[in-house]
């Protein structure tokens, strides 16, 4: 029996073994790193638009829980509602789907800009 | 017999007899500390924050990524988040910021490249920044800023050298006047906290040193006195568990008393230290509940606390946590 012989062996009798602990590795290690991403499991979210003074805002809820509540335009420097129901709907839906990846939400001004001149505002 | 057997069951529970008591002694540290809405996928450190009433703004920091510019307000009674406009100016860490009679500030700070010293003005009820007169000392980034008596102070940090000049800002007057310097240790990445019109600087590190001197700035004499050290570095009993040194921690206050948490100091850190301005002592409260983190921002309203953000070697934080200083936590974490 040469060395390469009993290194395959060897590695065989740890593949067995590996093939049911790196799973459950992994599947420890999926938990942990939501856990101090600060994401949960199964969270549901939810878009809501409302009306805000002569304008429109929305509110993302999280698991029936208000998260977010936006009754000014993000990012720019205005006090201004959304003109339209349709305009909040867009960027709040941006703001959804970002949330829903988890990643970084907020809005840039070309996002803003993009959507206000897409929906003709 | 009877006796043997007593005998043997006490020795054999010996060890869970122990470790029940020790754990009496964390569960005796009074505090819990309460997750409330995290920011999903805004996870970041060295964040500048000021707080308003009972609203936080979370301006700037890093990602691990890209530095940022986005500004966040965050409503302490509502438990939401509200985006406001970005920081116009270039996106950074490690910048401070302060509040001064309903407005916010922030300056200095780290582009990735140069050291900074622009310094901003954000108005919440028009929700716009507005550039004000650049900081007159050097550019820096870890300097220590508080808002107290209508003024903006900023002072200490790193400019190549550790530094513990300081600044104040006239809002009224768009200007700067250099006040006496903090005393003692040049520092960066302190902490400072106001409490009835006085602000305190703690911790910080100078030259790979955490340093131990405690100050207090009287701005109505704008003069700096030395407070009792944060270390066990007197005779007395008072500070024989002293274990407060550390730097990037943060502090927040609470019914007239402030509340330093997170942190590092060679380990990341999650002991809380409560201290009481009118005796000068501090007290060990209920560690910080999430990840030991450092490079955090805090909210406070003077009725709340709120630790934000934050990381761990390269792991950067999303979770806000608020510490309830009256409750006692039945968890063992």
């Amino acid at each position: 029996m040469n060395m390469t012989m009993m290194s395959t062996k060897k590695g065989r009798a740890w593949f067995i073994p590996g093939l049911v602990v790196l799973p459950v590795l992994l599947f420890y290690l999926s938990f942990l790193r939501d856990e101090e991403m600060g994401s949960s499991p199964g969270r549901q979210l939810e878009l809501q638009t409302f009306q805000s003074g002569d304008g429109w805002g929305y509110q993302i809820r999280m698991n029936g829980k208000m998260l977010i509540y936006q009754p000014t335009i993000p990012c720019i420097d205005t006090v201004m509602a959304f003109p339209s129901k349709e305009s909040a709907k867009d960027i709040g839906t941006l703001v959804l789907n970002k949330l829903a990846g988890n990643r970084n939400f907020s809005v840039s001004k070309e996002e803003i800009q993009h959507s206000l001149s897409y929906l003709g505002q | 017999m009877i006796h043997k057997r007593i005998l043997v069951f006490l020795i054999a529970f010996l060890p869970v007899m122990i470790t029940a008591c020790s754990d009496d002694d964390d569960d005796d540290l009074i505090g819990k500390w309460y997750r409330v809405s995290d920011m999903d996928g805004l996870a970041r450190s060295d964040a500048s924050s000021f707080s308003i009433g009972n609203k936080g703004y979370l301006v700037c920091g890093y990602d691990g990524k890209n530095r940022l510019s986005d500004c966040w307000e965050y409503d302490m009674e509502r438990d939401t988040w509200t985006q406001k406009a970005d920081f116009p100016g270039t996106a950074r860490n490690l910048a401070v910021a302060m509040a001064v009679d309903e407005k916010g500030y922030l300056g200095t700070g780290y582009d990735g490249t140069n050291y900074l010293k622009d310094f901003w003005e954000f108005n919440p009820t028009t929700n716009a920044w507005a550039q004000k007169a650049d900081f007159p000392g050097s550019s820096r980034y870890g300097a220590v800023a508080f808002g107290v008596n209508g003024k903006a102070y900023i002072g200490c940090g790193y400019d190549g050298n550790y530094l513990k000049d300081f600044y104040a800002f006239n809002p009224a007057a768009n200007s700067w006047t250099q006040i006496i310097s903090i005393g003692g240790t040049k520092r960066m990445n302190a902490t400072s906290f106001v409490i009835d019109n006085i602000a305190y600087i703690v911790c910080g590190q100078n030259n790979g040193e955490y340093v131990d001197d405690f100050w207090k700035f009287d701005p109505s004499t704008e003069s700096w006195t030395q407070l009792r050290d944060i270390s066990d570095s007197s005779d007395d009993d008072y500070d024989d568990d002293y274990a407060i040194i550390r730097m990037n921690g943060v502090a927040f206050v609470i019914d007239g008393a402030a509340y330093l948490a997170c942190g590092e100091s060679g380990s990341i850190r999650s002991d809380t230290w409560k201290y009481y301005p009118a005796t000068d002592l501090w007290e060990n409260v209920a560690k910080f509940k999430g990840t030991a983190r450092t490079s955090t921002a805090s909210f406070s309203s003077g009725e709340k606390g709120f630790v934000v953000s934050g990381k761990s070697g390269t792991t950067r934080f999303d979770d806000i946590w608020e510490l309830h200083p009256n409750e006692y936590d039945d968890d063992e974490y």
